[in-house]
């Protein structure tokens, strides 16, 4: 009975992918040149080949009759922290230059905080605005870098 | 006599560069920061470091890497803490502790396991220094003679090695060197200066940015991983001085322990792609296999926590032989390092002792001053680390994304740093969810330049001739090393891959790196 290991298989496809890619461009986009004359599209062309290689050893590797044993065990795939912490980064991102550090701290923090299964929103805010006062205190004050407290939108 | 005089000249000007107010300031702030980073669970000296390199930015080379160093060393201080008191691996190199540091403070020796792991580590600290005293600028004497396809060689054995010697399959751990390889391949073509790979992305042009890369990968993907999971609670024990101080039995018991992990570290550290991990491991079994009571270990056996913690420390001071006498760096911590001082514009390699004696001889004296503050931080200061382990999880990570997010920006004021960030920071999960390993693409992004560079250079020299690499002697020497490296690495997965570590079993915890 064929066993496919689907971790491995889309791990190995991905690289696959991702090889080609970077081959391909590599030749389109860039001169190859020689290797004593080398171009800049040498290494990336020739690197992206011998990662395809490698992609389609760990695909084959994936399919199979035994029953594969691994040594890493992956974390729980946890969605909602995923979601969480990229939005919290999103929002920081977005928010930095145009409202300054301090409301940038504390709406990441809000929002990073719902990766938590029991979201508390009173001792969420009050952590918001704590670390807001913290970032502003280390960060402009002592370390004198040049991040605003607060900015308004132009 | 000779000798000595040039010994003592060399002190001197180590002191006088690690004796300045601002440099014993960041030492002491990267080792408290370094064991604060050691003693909460899961965190490791990845994340911290990846975390202060922003700092370092704007700082002077040598307090940047005082600090640094500072923190390596803080936080194999810091991480034993934890495992002992909580049974929780504090980092990767302490989570060997656990096995019978956890037992003892179940006994109530808690405070007794924490005072040999102090005086273990600063043991293995001494020896790892003095190593790195004596046999780093000879090294860097002897690779002087080192041409382009020696670097070449060595570098590639660094990564093969670190890529290799992994929990997980080596094939996946070079397959992700090389995309980490293509992760440096981004930006500005150093020989053509035309640009390669930043779709019309003025941001890219002097590359991905490796604080982005790093932070994200370990910080940012760490944070994914713990975050909404269980928070652990230590129990509020008083430690007195009077409560730590040991027996004459222990003292007798830990001696031998402390020699022994002190050299395995020692040896081990110098070595590229070996981790603290796996050493502490290692020097735990011999320590069990040596002894005379072979089935106290599990139970509260101190020579389980001496030789541990002196191997891992021990190797803290050999890892920077590699990494400052021929800038090839042995893990994911001394490439953060490497890429400090790159981006301080320190070119590194043999010519570094001697272009840089005060950074070079600072460092060194600044790693004693930092471990006696260590010890001043870790016996009668300990109560301020266990009131530390209360703090709950979930008030910790949003400020660690934040410091992570300000840290990033702040380099270049640039938001766009902050996509970089994340996104790496969820290729890290997913890699993780596929069952990549992460260190592989780091060191891959931070040596790749170097590779190409070498690469090209010894193809320019020998004329397009690809013999160059096995005709010259020291060369050839590294080539065959790696090629066995790849088939021993190959042979040991295939063999263990239906055996599972009886240790890896002891501990469930997975600590990154």
């Amino acid at each position: 009975m064929l066993r496919v290991d689907v971790r491995d298989f889309v791990g190995g496809g991905i690289l696959v992918a991702l090889g080609l890619f970077v081959a391909f461009y590599a030749e389109g986009h860039y001169k190859l040149g020689t290797p004593v004359h080398m171009g800049p599209g040498f290494m990336p062309f020739w690197l992206g080949w011998i990662l395809v290689g490698f992609g389609v050893v760990i695909m084959a590797m994936a399919v199979g009759t035994s029953v594969k044993v691994h040594a890493l065990t992956p974390p729980p795939l946890n969605w909602r922290s995923a979601i969480a912490i990229t939005a919290s980064i999103v929002v920081f991102q977005q928010s930095i230059e145009r409202f300054g550090l301090v409301p940038a701290a504390f709406a990441l923090t809000i929002i990073a905080a719902l990766a938590q299964r029991e979201f508390r929103l009173a001792r969420t805010v009050m952590l918001g605005a704590f670390l807001g006062v913290f970032a502003w205190l280390v960060f402009t004050v002592l370390l004198e870098m040049p991040l605003p407290a607060f900015a308004f939108p132009s | 006599m000779d000798l000595l005089a040039h010994f003592a000249s060399n002190l001197s000007i180590g002191v006088h560069e690690a004796v300045s107010i601002s440099n014993l300031w960041y030492c002491f702030l990267g080792v408290f920061f370094g064991c604060l980073v050691g003693v909460l669970p899961g965190l490791g000296a990845l994340v911290a470091i990846s975390l202060l390199l922003p700092l370092t930015y704007h700082m002077p080379t040598s307090g940047a890497l005082i600090m640094l160093a500072g923190v390596y060393f803080g936080v194999d201080y810091g991480g034993g803490t934890c495992s002992i008191l909580l049974g929780v691996p504090g980092t990767s190199g302490s989570a060997v502790n656990v096995l019978d540091g956890f037992p003892m403070t179940k006994q109530g020796r808690g405070g007794i396991a924490l005072f040999i792991k102090c005086i273990a580590s600063l043991w293995g600290s001494a020896v790892g220094i003095l190593l790195l005293t004596f046999l780093a600028p000879a090294l860097a004497n002897l690779a002087l003679d080192f041409g382009a396809a020696e670097y070449f060689s060595l570098i590639l054995l660094g990564l093969i090695a670190v890529s290799t010697v992994g929990q997980g399959s080596p094939i996946k751990g070079v397959a992700m060197m090389v995309v980490g390889l293509l992760c440096g391949v981004v930006g500005t073509d150093m020989y053509t200066g035309g640009e390669r790979f930043t779709f019309g992305q003025p941001e890219l042009l002097d590359g991905l940015g490796f604080i982005s890369v790093a932070m994200g990968l370990f910080a940012v993907t760490e944070v994914i991983k713990a975050a909404g999971g269980e928070t652990h609670r230590a129990k509020q024990q008083s430690f007195r001085l009077r409560d730590q101080l040991p027996t004459r039995e222990d003292w007798k018991r830990s001696w031998m322990p402390m020699l022994r992990g002190s050299a395995l570290g020692a040896a081990f550290g110098a070595l590229p792609g070996t981790s603290s991990g796996m050493t502490t491991f290692l020097a735990y079994a011999v320590e069990k296999r040596v002894s005379k009571h072979p089935e106290q270990f599990g139970k509260g056996a101190i020579e389980g926590i001496a030789s541990p913690e002196a191997c891992n420390n021990a190797g803290v001071g050999t890892a920077f032989i590699p990494t400052l006498t021929l800038g090839i760096p042995g893990d994911a911590i001394m490439a953060l390092m490497l890429g400090a001082m790159i981006m301080q514009g320190i070119v590194p390699g043999p010519q570094l002792i001697t272009n840089n004696p005060s950074l070079f001889w600072g460092l060194i004296v600044s790693f004693w001053i930092g471990n006696i503050f260590l010890v001043i931080l870790n016996i009668p200061l300990i109560g301020m680390w266990v009131r530390l382990l209360a703090i709950p999880y979930h008030l910790m990570y949003p400020a660690i994304i934040l410091f992570t997010c300000i840290g990033v920006y702040s380099t270049d004021n640039s938001t766009f740093d902050l996509y970089i960030l994340l996104a790496f920071g969820l290729i890290g999960y997913f890699m993780l969810q596929l069952r990549f390993e992460v260190v592989p693409l780091l060191l891959g992004m931070i040596l790749g330049p170097m590779l190409e560079d070498q690469f090209r250079r010894a193809m320019l020299i020998s004329d397009g001739d690809f013999a160059v690499f096995l005709q010259r002697p020291i060369s050839a020497t590294v080539m065959v090393f790696t090629v066995a490296l790849i088939l021993w690495s190959l042979w040991a997965y295939f063999r263990n891959r239906a055996k599972r570590s009886e240790m890896a079993q002891a501990i469930e915890h997975e600590a990154s790196t």
